[in-house]
Formats: structure tokens, C-alpha cells, sequence
């Protein structure tokens, strides 16, 4: 439920309250966005599969993300546009995540 | 009652929280995205290169085809204008040329500075062609309007006489006759004083006297309507 709340509160305020953010720190944030929400949708498999684990669930959050960043941060240096690595993994994994998710879904309801 | 506290306190232990938290982050770095994509697709600065470039040559393409079009519309308006300056002095000039013709045909008053003469013929000695040499006299010298005895002179107004009395368009003239005559004052009066001209000529009959005034203001009537024959007006 909280989880949820969550969502709901932070999107409302997202919608209300206007952060100014440049366009090079919109990229950075579209990245680790992609690597949270890959966190994220992983946490819902975890949860469904039993597996849940808090500290996991966190430390893999704020790691991806970062290192999401970073990836962006050191394709910008290099002159290598190292993000679309990151962009590929995390919508890969977060593919494969949504996946498994519905493979359970319909497990738990005994639609397959 | 216990499960719904159990629930409540399951709800809210450190780890749900702390998933709130992330979804929370979540998705107010969603919405903040969206938000920025959103106004940053406008700016041209945010473009990639290549876009940018396809950008300028659009519009400097846009840019030719406005200033030919501009081009043209401007030679148009010249075009306009040149023919709408031509329409006015035209429509300007029949105007003038109309009103100038109703004046002549005496189908409007006249009011302007001109000559003033009273013609006293104590022996009835002048005729209706003395009266009409008069007024040619006047028109010749550039009169506008001219009227005997407040009866407008036109084109078609004759003099005629009968039984000593002179009559104008068959309207009896009483004595003095007054003739008025709109125009250049100098001029007007030059013509009549003239030596051997026509002051001289009338005056030369017996109770003839021909007295002038230049005056400022004169007033002469339009054509009576009953005189007027057809009026296209």
C-alpha cells in the first residue's frame, strides 16, 4: 500500500511543484529514472516471487541509478555515447522483469 | 479488530516505508522528466546537429519564398496604388468637370465676389441684344454665373423685347435691370469699362446709365425650376 502511496504522492507533486532542471541534466535524470524503475519493476518481481528483500531492494535502487549516472556521465567524457549501453540493459532487464511478472500473474490466477 | 491493527502495522514497518520512499522518488523523477522533455523538445538549443541543420535550410527556404512573396506584394500594392491615385484624379477631375457644367447650365446658386451693375434706361432705348451683348461681354471675360434681375442667364436664356419692355426667357425685365455676374472682379470689370466697350456703348444712349460695383459677395440663384426644360440630375 505504501509503495503505492508513494507513487501517487510523488507524482502529484512532481506535477505540482516546477524544478528547473537544464536539458544536459535532463539526460542524467532520464537515465537513472530508466535504472529506477528498472529497481523498481525488479522489487515487484522479487515481491511477487516471495523474495523481497528491503536492503537488496534499496541498495540495488540507489546503485543503479548512480552507476546509471556515471555510465552517462563517463560516455559524455569519452566521447563514446556509452548511455545507449545503459538505455539497452535496463530496458532489456526491465522487459524481462515485466515478463516474469505476467508469467506469475497468470501462474497465481491459473490462466496458463 | 486485531487484524486490521496487524495490517496497519505491517503496513507501515521500516521496509514498506522505505519503498514508499523509492516509489515516491520515483515518481516524482518520472513526472519531473516528463515535464522537462516536454519543454525541452522546444528549444532549439536541445536539437541534435543534424536536425539543427535541416532546421536552418527550412527556413531559409522559408525565408525565400516569404521574400519573394513579399515581392510581389509589394509590386501589387505599387500597382494599387498607382491605379487607385489614377481612379481618384479621374473621379476628381469628372467631379470637377461636373460641378463646373452644372454651374454653367445654372442648375446650382453661385455665391462669389464678382460685378454688381445697375443699368437705368429712363427712355427705354436698350433691347434685349444690348442686354445679351452685355452678358456675353461677361462671359467672354471668364464669368461663371450671371443673372438679370436675379434671373439666372444660361445657355439657352433669351432676350427678347415687346411692346419697349425687355423680357428674359418671356419673364418681363423691370427697370433697372440688375445683372449680376460671378468671376475675376478685375478682370470682369476691365472688360466692362473698356473705352469704346460696352459701359461705353450702353451708356451712350440717351438715359442710358450703367453704374458698377465690384462686389465681394455676390449671390446668384440656380435656374428657376419652372424654366428648366428637362433635368437629367
Amino acid at each position: 500500500m505504501i509503495p503505492i502511496f508513494g507513487l501517487l504522492i510523488g507524482i502529484i507533486i512532481g506535477v505540482m511543484v516546477k524544478v528547473p532542471i537544464s536539458p544536459l541534466m535532463g539526460r542524467y535524470l532520464g537515465i537513472a529514472l530508466l535504472a529506477a524503475l528498472d529497481s523498481a519493476f525488479g522489487g515487484l518481481r522479487a515481491s511477487i516471487e516471495k523474495k523481497f528483500n528491503d536492503r537488496l531492494f534499496i541498495g540495488g535502487f540507489v546503485s543503479n541509478t548512480l552507476m546509471a549516472v556515471f555510465i552517462v556521465y563517463l560516455g559524455d567524457n569519452l566521447g563514446v555515447e556509452l548511455y545507449l549501453a545503459a538505455v539497452v540493459a535496463f530496458g532489456v532487464r526491465l522487459f524481462q522483469n515485466l515478463a516474469i511478472i505476467r508469467r506469475h500473474i497468470f501462474q497465481a490466477r491459473h490462466w496458463e | 479488530m486485531e487484524k486490521i491493527s496487524n495490517y496497519i502495522r505491517s503496513a507501515f514497518n521500516r521496509r514498506q516505508i522505505l519503498v514508499g520512499i523509492i516509489t515516491f522518488i520515483l515518481g516524482f523523477g518520472l513526472v519531473t522528466q516528463l515535464k522537462v522533455q516536454g519543454e525541452s523538445s522546444l528549444r532549439l538549443s536541445d536539437q541534435p546537429e543534424s536536425d539543427l541543420t535541416e532546421i536552418i535550410s527550412q527556413q531559409s527556404v522559408e525565408l525565400q519564398a516569404l521574400r519573394s512573396e513579399s515581392t510581389e506584394l509589394k509590386v501589387q500594392l505599387v500597382g494599387y496604388e498607382a491605379s487607385s491615385e489614377g481612379n481618384a484624379t479621374l473621379v476628381g477631375d469628372a467631379k470637377e468637370s461636373l460641378s463646373n457644367m452644372r454651374t454653367l447650365l445654372g442648375y446650382v446658386a453661385v455665391t462669389g465676389p464678382g460685378l454688381d451693375l445697375e443699368i437705368t434706361d429712363k427712355k427705354g432705348f436698350l433691347t434685349g441684344f444690348d442686354i445679351r451683348q452685355l452678358i456675353e461681354e461677361l462671359r467672354s471675360s471668364g464669368a461663371q454665373a450671371i443673372s438679370v434681375n436675379d434671373v439666372r442667364v444660361v445657355v439657352d436664356s433669351s432676350f427678347s423685347r415687346k411692346n419697349g419692355r425687355v423680357y428674359i426667357d418671356d419673364q418681363k425685365l423691370e427697370l433697372p435691370y440688375m445683372v449680376k455676374s460671378i468671376g475675376k472682379t478685375d478682370v470682369l470689370y476691365q472688360s466692362v469699362v473698356l473705352p469704346r466697350g460696352i459701359k461705353d456703348k450702353l451708356s451712350a444712349f440717351d438715359g442710358v446709365n450703367v453704374n458698377i460695383q465690384k462686389n465681394e459677395s455676390l449671390y446668384i440663384p440656380a435656374v428657376e425650376e419652372g424654366i428648366l426644360v428637362s433635368d437629367d440630375q
